[in-house]
């Protein structure tokens, strides 16, 4: 933002200058996902990940409901917060393993994690994290290690 | 060996074995009575070559190198089972077991899974066949073997494993909360999170509270089950016969976790 700023004012406000900042920027150009994902886009994106049912929309409203994101219930006229620590505070982080623990339950015997890792993370993952869905001690397990993973934490 | 031993292992071995008939394997059970089978699937990786070293093996200790464990006789060596296979030593307790045939060893075992993967491993181990085949585990296919004469099966976790699930009705059972088919996912998150400078201190905060909220929320008193352990099911002569549970986790300090 410092940069942005930066531009701005030495561009005497030149917008083009600025968007042209805005890429040049080394974060823009990071592969690897940086920003912590919020419930909503957390619970789309297991969902999507374990092959839900889209249609299912109650899971997906508990869920939300659940993880501090329910449906029109923003606590403040600005809406949702925006920024990582808003989301990612010591409760949430339980909240949603405890969620994605639930899920995999479930979900587990019908999927493979080494498959599903591949799928929804690829090349993304870390060394570490992929080693550790390899070592969970069962199938639901390392489902639940794989969505709680950072990369998949993250969008 | 006692009578006892002779009929629970023919009944085992018929159990467990492909020659398993209707015939042989109600025969067997009727032989053996009123028995209850407990049946504990440790997962999780497990470093056999520390549990049980090949000692008697003239490679062992080359290939071993300085993880070799000693040999029998020696100061802190392995405890012999017989002249090829031993115990590590903190088993002595198992040793003792083993000693009056009360624990029975299978070493270098293996299944025709190849793939490496940990769970389809599991999977053949269970199905007891060399294929996941329909879902139906080798316990479950006892009961039906074992037809009208068939005892009631638990398991205990949220879901049913493989090995019991299949066309034969079992029950199952889970304490409060504890996912027993879970691992501790927490405790692999923190090494997972630990160059992470946004999710580690969330982590570690919040299973701190949590524990806390545990301990001030338990219940106490003599109907309080912190978990499997402390777990009574069917203790009495009237519960089901066949008892499944799924404790993970078998890493101790000395059994390194292998790599898959």
């Amino acid at each position: 933002v410092a940069r942005l700023e930066k531009a701005w004012l030495d561009s005497n406000g030149a917008l083009d200058w600025v968007a042209a900042t805005l890429i040049d920027s080394p974060e823009a150009w990071e592969a690897r996902p940086q920003k912590f994902k919020t419930p909503y886009e957390f619970v789309v994106s297991t969902m999507r990940a374990l092959s839900g049912d889209p249609s299912d929309l109650t899971s997906a409203t508990r869920a939300l409901s659940g993880l501090g994101q329910g449906q029109a219930g923003p606590t403040s006229p600005e809406g949702w917060p925006d920024t990582a620590g808003d989301w990612a505070t010591p409760d949430a982080i339980i909240k949603r393993m405890y969620w994605v623990e639930d899920l995999a339950v479930e979900r587990g015997p019908f999927l493979d994690p080494h498959a599903v890792a591949g799928e929804v993370l690829g090349p993304m993952l870390s060394v570490e994290g992929a080693e550790a869905v390899k070592r969970a001690q069962n199938r639901a397990e390392g489902l639940a290690i794989l969505l709680m993973s950072p990369e998949f934490q993250r969008r | 060996m006692s009578p006892l031993d002779s009929t629970r292992r023919a009944f085992l071995a018929a159990a467990a074995g492909l020659l398993l008939t209707p015939l042989s394997a109600r025969a067997a059970y009727a032989a053996v009575g009123p028995k209850k089978l407990i049946v504990l699937i440790c997962r999780g990786g497990m470093d056999g070559l520390s549990v049980v070293p090949p000692i008697g093996d003239p490679s062992y200790r080359a290939l071993r190198g300085a993880i070799a464990l000693g040999g029998f006789g020696e100061p802190g060596g392995a405890l012999p089972l017989d002249s090829v296979f031993g115990l590590h030593p903190s088993l002595s307790f198992c040793h003792g077991l083993a000693q009056q045939s009360q624990l029975r060893v299978a070493p270098s075992v293996s299944t025709p899974e190849r793939s490496r993967s940990h769970f389809q491993s599991q999977d053949v181990l269970e199905a007891g066949t060399a294929k996941r085949a329909a879902g139906v585990g080798w316990l479950n296919r006892t009961l039906t073997a074992l037809g009208a004469a068939a005892p009631s099966a638990i398991s205990v976790g949220r879901q049913s494993p493989l090995i019991l699930r299949g066309p034969a009705p079992s029950a199952s059972w889970s304490p409060g909360h504890a996912a027993t088919e879970m691992g501790d996912v927490g405790y692999v998150l923190q090494d997972l999170y630990r160059n992470d400078p946004l999710l580690a201190p969330a982590l570690a905060r919040g299973l701190e509270t949590e524990i806390r909220a545990r301990i001030a929320t338990r219940p106490t008193g003599p109907g309080r089950s912190s978990g499997f352990g402390e777990t009574r099911i069917g203790a009495v002569g009237a519960g089901p016969a066949i008892k499944l549970a799924c404790r993970m986790g078998l890493h101790s300090n000395w059994a390194k976790p292998s790599a898959d």
